[in-house]
């Protein structure tokens, strides 16, 4: 038996935790973000890339986790779950008994079935997927009524009256009987799997349409006289593990059948491989589509995730006893002190005085300067801040200047050119030239995670690591200071890069090609003017480029091939985020592909989205196959 | 335990053993040996040819399969060393017999062809070859993990069909009298300075062991999990936890290779498998099984004990499940694989059964010097035939 040590390391995904465990852990933000028909007799789609929550979601409908949270109804800090989800009519105030969730996952080998024999193979795939319902309903209605052993299931009797005449599961009166027959019937199919030198007794079964979703739709269930889970929902996970045929043909053929119950299908993003570049809606009255990724954003969509975020982590660290604090939000500070940064404010002085040296007798800027003095005299994080400003705006200025008449700048047009666009690029000029920390705070930290909650556990796991070595080091004050939140961030953002090339299929090229995007994204936010502030974080694709890739007559020849699958894995795997841009009048529609907000880290980038350079897709082959390197340039204008 | 006594030697005793197995008879010899870029398949080969081409050695007929496996990404100069190596191999064999080259490609993302399902296409291939034949020889020195253990596994199941031991009967392991013999070229380090890279999205199960990992009839039987640790496979060790088969309450038990020749290495393996093993779920320090590094009976023997040991504590709760993950280097890899076999069941209704997941890289990254200046030693298993020619 495992116990935790790192609460933040525990994936709460498909029987990594308890159930306890998992009710405790789970945040009921994420129900808040349902979409109101989800519940509706249809075929629904849950994309998203990895981490971002879909399996978790789907376990909080299966029946033992519905108990636990029935159970812990009346515990002040989980009844938020349990409101929400009577809410949603999954559960009452008088029991868990009316809703049954059945959940199933794809990556139990469907596409590991024989390929050269394919017509039989479509047959089995169904055979399988159906006998797997029926087993999985009988046992998740085992564990709806907290039945201990299978034998208690000849309790269960099964009522026809609803269903039609079905081929391929059979009409049994007791739900142990039945429950037997789908054991032995998939067993048949892996005996048979597993032998491989030749089927022992004949044919693999096989099924001519998905039979399971008919069954458990119609199917009545009796105990003790009285009618049970009369409301069903299945769930189909990882439908990315199957074959492109089988999923294409799961999907086809469920929708036509207009299932009248709920039948979600969850999925990454990378299922559908390179039609990410090229997508077009599919959707319809029984088939509907949802991005998990997407659900956070939108105008809202920062502050509900840094609410979902902090819920998720304050929750886990009440689960650790080693760190003695109890919300995660209080350990980090969210803000500089001065007294932190003596040695980089008096270099940042420094370096303002050389740059604005070669201005002091120019009569335009005297105003500008003068202000500039009093925010020297102050010595402080917040006028450093205002001398970067400054700064920026006479370069622009400066490089302005032979179209506008010599006229003296007043304090009101500093204030004027100023933005928060530009304060955020000077904070950022500020971290670079001097060291002062950018990537620290809670904010922050949610942005980092890239609306994924396995990479905000990532990060909040090495945030979590440093508390421990303070309690270790008896320390008196438990709070991560801006600092050692940045290295400790820093160190998780070069992991997060540097196993690219373990944990992805096209690890090495998309390292390759991150790589490049990042240095070229740094070479265009850095410069001293920051025409692009807050800085540069993605590049676009015009339509016309998106075109040259994704023709079948692939005119970029097998780079070009590569380039698209890379691309398609990248963002599938939220190395990259896809963000459709706007026709202008000046220029062509196209798709931005911005770099993972950790990664943003990795290679000292703002966080915020915004902005991107137009490439080619020549270019961009050209960094997939050779990293591209760039002389650094100095912010100073020479 | 069916390999209570086995035969196994290693650096000259191989010569002796060949002596005394092959010597005065007439051999019809299947050699299958992998079309990689691993040199030591050539060292491997030599020595037994050069054997087989002595006095009083006898060659009816003899077939080298060679089994290419594309798809997989490699520097230009370990390429150009995989054909080299080809090239040597066919060379070397030529003396003897015929070379058969069989091709299955590795699938990618697009095809239709899951990583398993070409795997089992490619023991179908070799299985295809074993009728008729007196001696196989499997070199494992350059064949992927995955595949070589999946030969081991389903030549052994061909050949024995029945494991129990019947006391005054001819032994199970006597197999007709075919000699199947398992050749491995063994530098530890060097297994540790190759590098893999890019895994597939796609777990490999080996043929053969897949129902304990993926019917839904079992997934309620708890699960024991045995990753044999090798250098430089964490993140393969993570696909395996990340396709959330192992759950929270399975036990898991790393086997870690001691005695090794360097005395520190399980404890750097410790400290490199923290992470996933230690940190995120504690795994007890006291389930850790040591295994001979260089000794693939004693790791046989140590896994399968534990394996018996796991399984009688987990039947009243109504079976188990027994995974094994393989990391480590050939021999105790071998040596796993052989504890596998003896405990998959044969009986369709038992109610405990044995996987065998694995996450193949596609990038292999190693240095061509490396290779060229390794110097293995090449040890010799013979696993059924007429060593085990006695009664039980």
């Amino acid at each position: 038996m495992a116990y935790n040590s790192n609460p933040f390391l525990e994936r709460m995904s498909e029987r990594t935790t308890s159930d306890m465990e998992f009710v405790r852990l789970f945040s009921p933000k994420i129900l808040e973000k349902l979409a109101e028909d989800a519940f509706e007799g249809a075929v629904h789609v849950f994309r998203s890339a990895p981490g971002a929550g879909k399996t978790t979601l789907l376990r909080a409908f299966t029946p033992p986790a519905l108990r636990a949270f029935w159970n812990s109804r009346h515990r002040p800090d989980l009844s938020e779950s349990f409101r929400k989800l009577v809410a949603r009519g999954v559960l009452t105030d008088e029991g868990s008994h009316q809703f049954l969730g059945v959940f199933l996952s794809c990556a139990s080998g469907y596409a590991d079935l024989p390929s050269n024999v394919s017509s039989q193979q479509e047959g089995v795939f169904r055979a399988l997927l159906d006998c797997r319902i029926v087993l999985r309903t009988l046992r998740s209605l085992g564990a709806l009524l907290g039945f201990s052993t299978q034998e208690q299931l000849g309790d269960i009797l099964l009522g026809y009256e609803l269903l039609p005449q079905l081929q391929g599961i059979p009409n049994f009166e007791s739900a142990l009987e039945l429950s037997l027959w789908a054991e032995e019937h998939e067993r048949r199919v892996y005996a048979q799997l597993d032998a491989f030198m030749g089927p022992p007794d004949g044919e693999l079964p096989t099924h001519v349409r998905f039979e399971g979703v008919l069954w458990l739709q119609s199917i009545q269930f009796y105990h003790e006289g009285r009618l049970i889970a009369p409301k069903r929902l299945l769930m189909v996970d990882d439908m990315h593990k199957l074959r492109r045929k089988q999923r294409t043909m799961l999907i086809d053929e469920l929708t036509v059948m207009r299932p009248s119950i709920p039948v979600w299908l969850a999925e990454r993003t990378v299922a559908l491989g390179e039609e990410l570049l090229s997508q077009g809606a599919r959707e319809g009255r029984d088939l509907r589509e949802y991005s998990l990724d997407d659900m956070w954003t939108g105008s809202k969509g920062l502050s509900q995730f840094t609410a979902y975020a902090q819920n998720i982590l304050d929750r886990r660290m009440l689960s650790q006893d080693m760190v003695a604090v109890t919300s995660f939000t209080q350990c980090l500070r969210n803000e500089l002190v001065n007294s932190d940064a003596r040695t980089q404010i008096t270099a940042g002085i420094r370096l303002f005085r050389e740059m604005a040296e070669r201005h002091k007798s120019n009569q335009r800027y005297i105003q500008w300067l003068a202000r500039a003095e009093q925010y020297i005299a102050e010595q402080s994080i917040e006028s450093m801040l205002e001398l970067y400003v400054t700064r920026i705006l006479l370069v622009r200025d400066e490089s302005k200047r032979q179209l506008t008449l010599e006229m003296m700048l007043t304090e009101e047009e500093l204030e004027e050119r100023d933005s928060s666009q530009l304060r955020a690029a000077a904070e950022l000029f500020m971290h670079e030239e001097l060291g002062v920390p950018y990537y620290f705070g809670f904010e922050r930290l949610c942005v980092m995670a890239t609306n994924n909650v396995e990479e905000l556990l990532a990060l909040a796991a090495a945030l979590y690591v440093g508390l421990q070595s303070k309690q270790v080091l008896r320390k008196d004050e438990l709070i991560l200071s801006p600092y050692e939140q940045e290295k400790l961030l820093r160190d998780v953002a070069a992991g997060k890069r540097d196993f690219i090339p373990k944990t992805h299929t096209e690890g090495t090229r998309a390292q390759r090609l991150l790589d490049s995007i990042g240095e070229f994204c740094y070479d265009q936010t850095f410069v001293p003017n920051a025409p692009y502030a807050p800085g540069v974080t993605g590049v676009r694709l015009s339509r016309a480029e998106l075109a040259k890739l994704t023709a079948p007559s692939q005119p970029l020849g097998p780079t070009g091939v590569m380039l698209k699958r890379v691309l398609a894995e990248c963002v599938a795997e939220n190395l990259l985020v896809q963000r459709e841009s706007q026709a202008t009048g000046s220029r062509d529609s196209g798709t931005v592909f911005y770099l993972n907000r950790s990664l943003c880290v990795h290679y000292g980038l703002p966080l915020q989205m915004g902005g991107w350079r137009d490439i080619s897709v020549g270019e961009l082959m050209k960094w997939m196959e050779r990293r591209l390197t760039l002389p650094r340039k100095s912010l100073e204008i020479n | 335990m069916l390999w209570d006594h086995y035969v196994f030697r290693r650096g000259n005793g191989v010569h002796d053993l060949w002596d005394s197995l092959l010597r005065n008879r007439s051999v019809s010899l299947l050699y299958i040996a992998g079309r990689g870029f691993d040199v030591r398949a050539q060292t491997v080969m030599s020595e037994f040819v050069t054997g087989q081409l002595g006095s009083q050695r006898l060659t009816a007929n003899a077939k080298l399969l060679l089994l290419s496996i594309d798809g997989y990404e490699l520097d230009d100069d370990v390429r150009q060393l995989t054909e080299e190596n080809a090239s040597s191999l066919e060379r070397t064999f030529s003396l003897l017999g015929n070379t058969e080259i069989a091709t299955i490609s590795a699938p990618d993302g697009d095809e239709e062809t899951s990583p398993s399902d070409a795997l089992r296409q490619r023991v179908e291939a070799v299985l295809a070859e074993v009728d008729g034949k007196t001696d196989i020889v499997l070199d494992v020195s350059s064949l992927p993990r995955a595949t070589y253990l999946a030969l081991l596994t389903s030549i052994l199941r061909k050949l024995v069909p029945n494991k129990k031991i019947v006391p005054n009967a001819v032994h199970p392991l006597y197999a007709n009298g075919v000699n199947f013999q398992v050749l491995v070229a063994e530098d530890a380090k060097l297994d540790g300075e190759i590098r893999a890279e890019d895994p597939s999205i796609d777990l490999v199960t080996v043929p053969g062991f897949v129902t304990a990992w993926h019917a839904e009839s079992v997934q309620d039987w708890p699960l024991v999990w045995f990753p044999v640790l090798g250098e430089n496979r964490v993140n393969q060790l993570q696909k395996v936890i990340d396709s959330a088969h192992i759950p929270y309450e399975a036990e898991v038990c790393p086997v870690l290779p001691h005695p090794s020749k360097d005395p520190r290495r399980a404890d750097n393996l410790l400290v490199e498998y923290r992470a996933p093993l230690f940190d995120s779920r504690k795994t007890p320090t006291a389930n850790i099984l040591y295994a001979h590094e260089s000794h693939p009976f004693e790791a046989y023997r140590q896994l399968l004990g534990a394996m018996r040991r796991y399984l009688d504590s987990m039947m009243i709760m109504g079976g188990c499940r027994l995974v094994m993950t393989p990391l480590g280097s050939k021999l105790i890899t071998i040596g796993a694989g052989l504890a596998c076999f003896e405990m998959r069941p044969s009986d369709l209704h038992a109610n405990y059964g044995v996987a065998i997941p694995h996450a193949e890289p596609k990038r292999y990254v190693v240095s061509v010097e490396s290779l060229r200046r390794s110097t293995p030693e090449i040890s010799a298993l013979v696993l059924t035939g007429e060593a085990y020619g006695s009664a039980g």
